[in-house]
């Protein structure tokens, strides 16, 4: 048919395309559930039905090549439809191939505006091949169509009102694929019945067809599948069962642009705004009329917001949908057998949240398939169904919506992951010693846990845990494990129900004012100026405060954000925030309210300031930046590194030397804590090669970094990031890059070595096991030979001094000195 | 002019509409339903002048739709827009009461055609 044809294509495309992707998603899922149910009429229908519709549309949008490609396929489901043939697990991929080439086929409309061009010889011949496989041969379309053809008038003499001739598709079509790029006979314009009633003579044919109405029907008395046919047609009817029927309804719906409901969306956040205002002014007006009406704007408000964010929401199915097809191909590729239920598919939440939970539950669901299930003759051995259950149910609960992932596989083994964690550095044994199981599988959200032994050719994506963890995060949720070895796992998603309007504290310093999304927040900590003395300290570069028997790594809002001094005297409050497994404190002047806030995006030139997600206009009208936890945990990183592990263990006691663990290619290293005077991490870019040195910048200075792992021969583990140890004396410093910062604890007996180690100065029992005290002057020396020539001056040397009694607080003094 | 069409495909709606605006059924007004169950009820509330139907859908089907409408005693003119040309279906449609089958693809003025003719049947 010629372009012009019908006019106002563009927009019909669009929709077209639009319209097939949400099919297709069906569709996959309609496939995987056939593979079970080889011979569910309602599936089978629904799924004809999809392709028969891209089918008659790409007929319409002269889109030739989808066009044959959903013509063949619908060849072979007819048949499936039919009786004639049974879905097969071949069968099954094929049409899933077939699927993949048709979105194929749409993406490349989307982008170019045609089809043409794709190549489409492979996924035509498995269908063809499928064709011929079925018994009946699909040699000559019009054969293979016609027996049917003339069966059903047979079987159905007189309109019987219940059946349905469903075998009829298989005519219309052109002799399958290769042969007939241009369907000629779908070209057929109109082909008007001889309807009693109405008899004009057959409408014209613009395209030169024949306007036979009907075509004489081929003698095929032998039609075996004449019944099946029959019985094939009350499917169509029964198909209504599907979600597919009760979707789309004229009148009941209007479809809307998203641009408008953003729009609205954002509206409703200025009025919740203006609200907040107004009702402030009201209740400190005291005229009761105003405060009457004002509280009627709030309930008007609270529900035009609560209405707005509904047609924000779409069920959670919009991304499950996807997830059984990921399953089965997963599955086939693994040899595990895999029943994939889902519960709560209609739970909705915000499409934003929605586009951001996406990479994370496939990922979940990956593993579950991956490492969660066993093969079935393990599974078999271990007396369950040789059929693995993956699980999904989602339901809102408490103002958030929980979506579980769970399996009924081989669950995962504490003692397993508490031993790979502390193969990889992540724990030390006393530390594993402590923690409580929940806390053990925790560990796998830890960076760096999942990483080369875990790899497998489909769930090592390069995506661990730990970023699953950080996306639900960063949207304000939160994941937990649960996992019983032998019965399976749980992996629990609480995601909110909306980005745009979050509760939030606000607390002021330096004179402004910031939001904190509470999500984060565990709980605020009173910090009495008085006893401050007692209750922060310092490890290395950073301060920590001691809460409840642990050191809790603390950032300065003041610092953080160059807002000038505290006011002196002046007490402070302790934010405790937690993300990413991690908590630190952020220190702010005062505690202001707890409110829900209108989240707005910072835009142009403030966007990519670090610190700070968003903004939002408080009660008062006045401005408040709302603070990004994330990014102030990672500067509290950068500040200092020996938080994490300090904090989770006991505080030393005072009167022992405290020693800085790291890990050093595979070996642990002692290095004293009063020699360091920061620790920090620089980007491995950033180390450059100087002759036979390295070095970085830093603070518009050259710094000699000696690679510690190069000095005492071993190998780097070569992560992306380079923790430094860094040692200054008088003005001059030197860094020592290694490879992790495991923790800092107290040295019960420390000695020196009379072995001649090399780069070693004696070993240090800590936590009743010894580890290696690196000889910080050699080191430091291999970084740079002059180091001490003037340094020494200040009569400190990096040599290790056996341990006499002494705070770390005179140390620190004496390395500032 | 007001038509009811009832298709499951959002855009097939959207091109039988299309047509028939370029088919010169210029004060259009138009219903639409997705499936036949919303179809009957459309009928029902909307009294339409004439119904385009789809023959292959969810739930309840075209031949369905039909069959009911006529039963119930309604004689709006009724087409169908399809892509099954087969006999049968042509055969299976007369014989419940419709008005004309037009065979996806189709140009406006073969739709044209098809709706003068089964409405000046009804005129006369």
């Amino acid at each position: 048919m010629d372009d012009g044809a019908l006019e106002g294509m563009d927009e019909i495309v669009a929709e077209f395309l639009v319209e097939s992707e949400e099919n297709l998603d069906e569709l996959d899922q309609q496939l995987v559930a056939l593979e079970s149910d080889p011979t569910s009429r309602p599936l089978l229908a629904a799924v004809f039905r999809t392709i028969h519709t891209i089918k008659g549309t790409s007929g319409f949008l002269a889109f030739s090549d989808l066009e044959r490609l959903a013509h063949v396929g619908e060849t072979l489901l007819a048949r499936l439809r039919d009786g004639r043939a049974v879905a097969t697990p071949q069968t099954v991929t094929v049409l899933l191939h077939m699927v993949d080439a048709v979105r194929g086929l749409l993406g490349r409309i989307e982008q170019t505006g045609s089809d043409a061009g794709a190549d489409l010889t492979g996924v035509l011949a498995e269908i063809t091949a499928e064709l011929e496989e079925g018994g009946a041969p699909a040699t000559g379309g019009a054969a293979e169509g016609q027996a049917p053809a003339a069966a059903a008038p047979a079987a159905e003499p007189a309109p019987a009102p219940a059946a349905e001739p469903a075998a009829g598709t298989d005519e219309v079509s052109p002799p399958p694929a290769a042969q007939a790029p241009e369907p000629a006979a779908a070209d057929v314009a109109a082909v008007p019945a001889p309807v009693e009633a109405a008899a004009p003579a057959p409408a014209a044919q613009p395209s030169g067809s024949s306007p036979v109405p009907k075509p004489a029907p081929a003698p095929a008395p032998a039609a075996p599948v004449a019944p099946a046919a029959e019985a094939a047609a009350p499917a169509a009817p029964t198909g209504g069962e599907e979600p597919v029927a009760q979707r789309r309804s004229g009148e009941a719906s209007v479809r809307v642009d998203v641009e408008l409901l953003e729009q609205l969306m954002s509206m409703v956040g200025e009025l919740v705004l203006t609200r907040n205002q107004v009702l402030e002014r009201a209740a400190a007006g005291g005229d009761a009329e105003m405060v009457r009406a004002a509280h009627r704007l709030d309930l008007v408000a609270g529900e035009l917001q609560q209405g707005v964010m509904q047609t924000r929401m779409q069920p959670i199915d919009h991304v499950w949908s996807k997830l059984p097809r990921v399953v089965r191909d997963l599955g086939s590729q693994l040899g595990r057998q895999v029943r994939l239920v889902m519960e709560g598919a209609d739970t909705e939440l915000d499409r934003t949240l929605l586009e951001a939970v996406k990479d994370p539950l496939t990922h979940l669901v990956r593993n579950a398939v991956d490492h969660g299930l066993e093969p079935p003759e393990d599974r078999r051995a271990a007396g369950k169904d040789p059929v693995g259950l993956v699980t999904l149910r989602a339901r809102h609960e408490g103002g958030q919506v929980l979506v579980e992932v769970s399996d009924d596989g081989r669950g995962m083994d504490p003692r397993v992951i508490g031993a790979r964690a502390l193969e990889r550095g992540i724990v030390d044994e006393a530390a594993l010693r402590k923690m409580s199981t929940t806390e053990v599988l925790g560990l796998v959200f830890t960076p760096g846990f999942s990483t080369a032994a875990a790899v497998t050719s489909v769930s090592g994506r390069g995506v661990g845990m730990d970023v699953v963890r950080t996306n639900i995060e960063r949207i304000g949720g939160s994941i937990e494990l649960e996992s019983v070895v032998g019965r399976g796992s749980t992996t629990r998603l609480r995601v909110p129900l909306t980005l745009a309007i979050i509760p939030a504290l606000v607390v002021s310093c330096g004179g402004q004012r910031f939001a904190i999304p509470q999500n984060g927040l565990r709980e605020l900590v009173g910090l009495d100026r008085e006893r401050s003395g007692g209750a922060t300290e310092r490890v290395g570069d950073a301060e920590v405060h001691r809460l409840r028997g642990h050191l809790l790594p603390l950032v300065r809002l003041h610092e953080a954000l160059a807002l000038g001094e505290p006011e002196p005297g002046e007490s402070s409050v302790v934010a405790v925030l937690e993300t990413a497994g991690r908590r630190f404190g952020l220190v702010v002047d005062a505690v202001l309210a707890t409110q829900e806030i209108v989240v707005k995006p910072l835009g142009g030139l403030l966007a990519d300031l670090p610190h700070y997600s968003g903004a939002t206009i408080l009660g008062d009208g006045g401005l408040a930046l709302i603070l990004d936890v994330q990014a102030l945990s990672r500067s509290a990183r950068e500040q200092e590194r020996a938080d994490e592990h300090a904090g989770e263990n006991e505080v030393a006691t005072h009167d022992s030397t405290q020693l800085l663990l790291v890990r050093v290619g595979a070996r642990r290293m002692a290095i004293p804590l009063d020699i360091v005077t920061r620790l920090e991490d620089v980007p491995r870019d950033r180390l450059e090669r100087i002759g036979r040195r390295w070095a970085v910048q830093h603070r518009g200075e050259v710094m000699p970094v000696l690679d510690l792992a190069e000095h005492l021969g071993e190998l780097t583990s070569g992560e992306e990031s380079v923790p430094l140890v860094v040692h200054a004396v008088g003005g001059r410093s030197v860094a020592l890059a290694v490879d992790e910062i495991l923790d800092v604890a107290p040295a019960a007996t420390a000695r020196v070595s009379h072995l001649g180690d090399p780069g070693l100065s004696g070993s240090a029992v800590v936590d009743e096991h010894i580890v290696e005290m690196l000889d910080v002057r050699q080191a430091v020396l291999a970084a740079d030979a002059t180091f001490y020539d003037e340094a020494d001056g200040h009569g400190r040397a990096g040599s290790y001094v056996p341990p006499r009694p002494r705070s770390p607080h005179d140390a620190h003094q004496d390395v500032r000195a | 002019m007001r038509v009811l069409v009832v298709d499951d495909s959002r855009v097939m709606r959207q091109i039988v509409v299309r047509a028939l605006r370029q088919a010169g059924f210029g004060s259009l007004e138009v219903v639409e339903a997705g499936d036949g169950e919303a179809g009957i009820t459309a009928v029902a509330d909307e009294a339409p002048e004439l119904v385009l139907c789809d023959w292959n859908m969810p739930g309840t089907s075209g031949i369905e739709m039909l069959e009911r409408l006529r039963a119930s005693g309604d004689r709006t003119p009724f087409g169908f827009v399809t892509s099954e040309a087969a006999t049968e279906v042509h055969d299976r449609a007369a014989a419940a009461g419709a008005d004309f089958v037009v065979t996806k693809p189709f140009t406006p003025e073969v739709l044209h055609e098809a709706i003068e003719a089964a409405l000046a049947g009804v005129a006369s």
